[in-house]
C-alpha cells in the first residue's frame, strides 16, 4: 500500500521515525542531486541535504498537510543552497569545482557502469558536464534555481512559484531568462550549436 | 516582413519555453500551434530551446551515498530532544489558551456579577498601589548603601520609643 509524503509527514510529527526514514529513502537522491546543480559542491551537497532532512523532522510539528510536502521539503533546500552560495560569494570562492571532486562526482553517477571499459568516452561525457555545470554556475541564482527544478526535478511552474514564493508569471520570466542566458553561455564555451546530445 | 509580424514572433517567442514545458493554456498553446506552421524564426527558437534542453540533461543526476540514511538517522537523536522540548512548551500554550477560552465563553461584559466584581477588583487594585508603601522606604538598597543602613537604624530607634510610650497611655486609660 502506497503511503502520501503528506500521510507519512503527519505520523512523522508524531515522533514517529519509521515515517520519517521512508521519506528520506524516498527523496533523498533528488535532494541530493538537487543541491549539488545548484551549488556544484558534491560533499556540500550530502551535508545540506542531510541538514535538509533534519530541519523537516525538526519541524515536523509544524506541517500543514494543506501545502504539498514535497514543495515544502524542495523549500529548505533552496534556502539551504542560497545561504551557500551566498556564504561562498562572501569567502570569494565563487564555483571553483576542483578535478578530484569531480572525478568522485563521475564514480556516483550511473553512466560509471555503462562505459567502465570505453575511458575515452568516460572522459569526454565527463568534460562536457564540466563545461555544462560550469555555464550553469555563471545564471544569476534565482534563474538557476527556476531552471534546475524545472528541468531536472520534472516540477511544474505551479510547484517552482510556491518554493520560490513567487507569481507562475514570474517563473514563466525567470525560466524564459535563465534559457537565453544558457544560450548564450554555452555559445561562449564552443558547445552551442552541435553538441553530440547522443553520447 | 510586416512590424505586426514582428510584434507577433516577439509575443511568442517570450512563450515559447513555457510552451515547450506545456505550461500554457490551451488557447494559448493552439496559437503557438498555429504560428510555427509558417513561421521559420519561431520554429528554430523552439529548436534551440530544445537544444540547450538536451544539453543541460547531459548532467547526470547523482544519487545520494550509500550510507546517506545512516548519518540522517543518526543525527536525528538531537532534533528529537528539541522536538519534546517543543511539545513541552505546546501543551502550556494550550493550558493558558483554555483557560483564555473559559474567561471568555463564562465571562461576558452584559453580566451585572462579573462587571461589578470585576469594578471592584479594579478600584481595590488602584487602592493597594496608592496606600501602599513606597519602594524607596523599603531601602532595598540598604546593602550597597552604608548611609542607608544608618537610616534604617535611626527608624529602628524611633520606632523603640513609640513602643515605650504605648504602657504609659495604658495606665493612663486605667
Ligand atoms: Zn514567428
Amino acid at each position: 500500500m502506497f503511503v502520501s509524503d503528506e500521510d507519512l509527514m503527519i505520523e512523522c510529527g508524531k515522533g514517529d521515525m519509521s515515517a520519517f526514514e521512508l521519506l528520506v529513502r524516498r527523496y533523498q537522491d533528488s535532494i541530493v542531486s538537487y543541491i549539488h546543480i545548484t551549488i556544484n559542491d558534491y560533499h556540500r551537497a550530502e551535508d545540506l541535504a542531510q541538514e535538509t532532512f533534519l530541519r523537516v523532522l525538526k519541524n515536523a510539528h509544524r506541517y500543514k498537510p494543506t501545502a504539498a510536502f514535497k514543495n515544502w521539503l524542495y523549500t529548505i533546500a533552496t534556502n539551504l543552497s542560497r545561504n551557500e552560495i551566498r556564504n561562498r560569494v562572501r569567502r570569494n570562492t565563487y564555483f571553483i569545482e576542483d578535478m578530484v571532486k569531480s572525478e568522485e562526482d563521475i564514480y556516483h553517477s550511473p553512466i560509471m557502469t555503462d562505459v567502465r571499459n570505453q575511458p575515452d568516452l568516460l572522459l569526454e561525457k565527463k568534460e562536457q558536464q564540466q563545461i555544462i555545470k560550469k555555464a550553469l554556475s555563471q545564471l544569476p541564482d534565482n534563474q538557476r534555481i527556476a531552471l534546475t527544478l524545472v528541468t531536472y526535478q520534472e516540477l511544474s511552474y505551479d510547484e517552482v512559484a510556491e518554493i520560490l514564493e513567487c507569481t507562475v508569471g514570474a517563473v514563466k520570466s525567470l525560466i524564459h531568462r535563465a534559457r537565453q542566458n544558457m544560450k548564450n553561455q554555452l555559445i561562449k564555451v564552443g558547445i552551442g550549436g552541435n553538441v553530440n546530445v547522443k553520447i | 516582413m510586416l512590424k505586426s509580424d514582428r510584434n507577433e514572433c516577439k509575443s511568442i517567442q517570450a512563450s515559447l519555453s513555457a510552451y515547450i514545458d506545456k505550461e500554457l493554456a490551451y488557447w494559448k498553446k493552439i496559437r503557438i500551434q498555429r504560428h510555427l506552421k509558417h513561421c521559420s524564426g519561431c520554429k528554430s527558437q523552439v529548436k534551440s530551446i530544445e537544444h540547450i534542453d538536451n544539453t543541460l540533461r547531459l548532467i547526470e543526476p547523482i544519487k545520494a551515498s550509500e550510507n546517506f540514511i545512516n548519518v540522517v538517522m543518526s543525527k536525528t537523536n538531537t532534533v528529537n530532544y528539541h522536538h519534546k522540548e517543543k511539545q513541552v512548551s505546546k501543551r502550556i500554550v494550550r493550558i493558558t489558551s483554555g483557560i483564555h477560552n473559559w474567561v471568555r465563553s463564562h465571562l461576558s461584559v452584559s453580566n451585572p456579577v462579573f462587571m461589578f466584581s470585576f469594578i471592584f477588583g479594579l478600584f481595590m487594585m488602584i487602592g493597594a498601589t496608592l496606600y501602599s508603601p513606597q519602594i524607596e522606604k523599603l531601602n532595598l538598597l540598604s546593602i550597597f548603601n552604608v548611609q542607608s543602613i544608618e537610616n534604617s537604624q535611626e527608624k529602628l530607634i524611633s520606632f523603640e520609643v513609640i513602643t515605650e510610650k504605648e504602657p504609659k497611655r495604658t495606665l493612663r486609660t486605667r
